[in-house]
């Protein structure tokens, strides 16, 4: 962990919510909300 | 623009940011009430209540408290062994010296983190409970423009919630050194990476709050994404951490958590890449 540059951290945080944002999309784009 | 305005006067309408902005702020403000009472600018009785403890120390030690190697007891010195043993003791500073705001700032980043994600879960998750994304719908059907504003306002919202608490923070423990501890060696560079520190834990909370809300979009409940998060972070990464301990560096919940204190954007060489 002790060579984790901040480039490193951003880059893995930025994949986990730009995937948790599409799986979302998805999901709510399908959803029938009548 | 217009629906990012809409989200965002929406999101400052609620009663639970008001709610946990307040509660934050008593807890800082208590903090530094606590803070103000327990620090002195007295070094002089600090200085002698370390000597007194030590004296303490070496007294206990000559009337036989410490335990010295029973063999080669010819020549041997008792005073002289419990003052070695003892040692120097250093004199805590009883000020709050203002320089230590970078290590309290790293250390309110992962609340104020989960806190966020709180306000991103509830902001979907209410509209869900309660069904007025129907009428959000009505007015704006196109549903991929409607979910990245709402990503966008509670992004927003997470950053200035942070940003907000950060300067509350450095605000209210500014009187307690300035009065009873410390406000020098405050120069550019200190400045600089107390303002990294802070611009990077309000990039997580603007971050968190964008996972909240997506988790709490995909289970249509506050509670359901708030137990979602809860068991991904504690329970999964957990184990994760336990079987596969060379997967951390790529962890959710641990980048989270260094993304404050990571302070260098070259790699340093030698250079291993944190995943191999």
């Amino acid at each position: 962990m002790a060579s984790q540059t901040t480039l490193d951290v951003t880059v893995v945080l930025v994949v986990y919510a730009a995937v948790l944002m599409a799986i979302a999309m998805i999901f709510f784009k399908r959803r029938d909300v009548t | 623009m217009g629906m990012l305005a809409t989200e965002l006067r929406r999101m400052w309408s609620r009663r639970l940011v008001k709610l946990l902005g307040a509660s934050v702020v008593l807890a800082i403000l208590a903090g530094a009430t606590i803070g103000f009472f327990n620090s002195s600018r007295d070094t002089a009785s600090a200085l002698q209540e370390t000597r007194a403890q030590r004296r303490r120390a070496i007294q206990e030690c000559e009337s036989g408290g410490f335990q010295f190697p029973r063999q080669n007891r010819r020549g041997f010195d008792l005073e002289k062994a419990c003052r070695r043993a003892v040692g120097t003791h250093q004199a805590p500073d009883p000020g709050l010296d203002y320089r230590q705001m970078q290590e309290v700032l790293l250390a309110i980043s992962p609340p104020l983190a989960i806190l966020c994600l709180l306000l991103g879960a509830s902001f979907v998750g209410a509209e869900w409970q309660k069904e007025t994304i129907t009428t959000t719908l009505t007015w704006e059907p196109r549903r991929a423009r409607l979910l990245a504003a709402k990503f966008a306002a509670v992004a927003l919202a997470g950053f200035a919630f942070s940003v907000v608490m950060g300067l509350v923070l450095a605000a209210s423990l500014w009187p307690v050194a300035a009065l009873r501890g410390s406000t020098s060696d405050l120069d550019a560079a200190w400045l600089r990476s107390a303002s990294g520190i802070g611009l990077r834990m309000a990039l997580l909370g603007g971050l968190t709050a964008v996972v909240g809300c997506a988790i709490a979009t995909v289970a249509r409940n506050t509670t359901a994404a708030l137990s979602v998060a809860f068991l991904y972070f504690a329970v999964l990464e957990g184990v994760i951490r336990g079987f596969r301990p060379g997967w951390q560096p790529g962890l959710l919940g641990d980048n989270a958590a260094q993304s404050s204190r990571v302070n260098r954007w070259v790699p340093q060489w030698p250079h291993r890449r944190p995943w191999t």
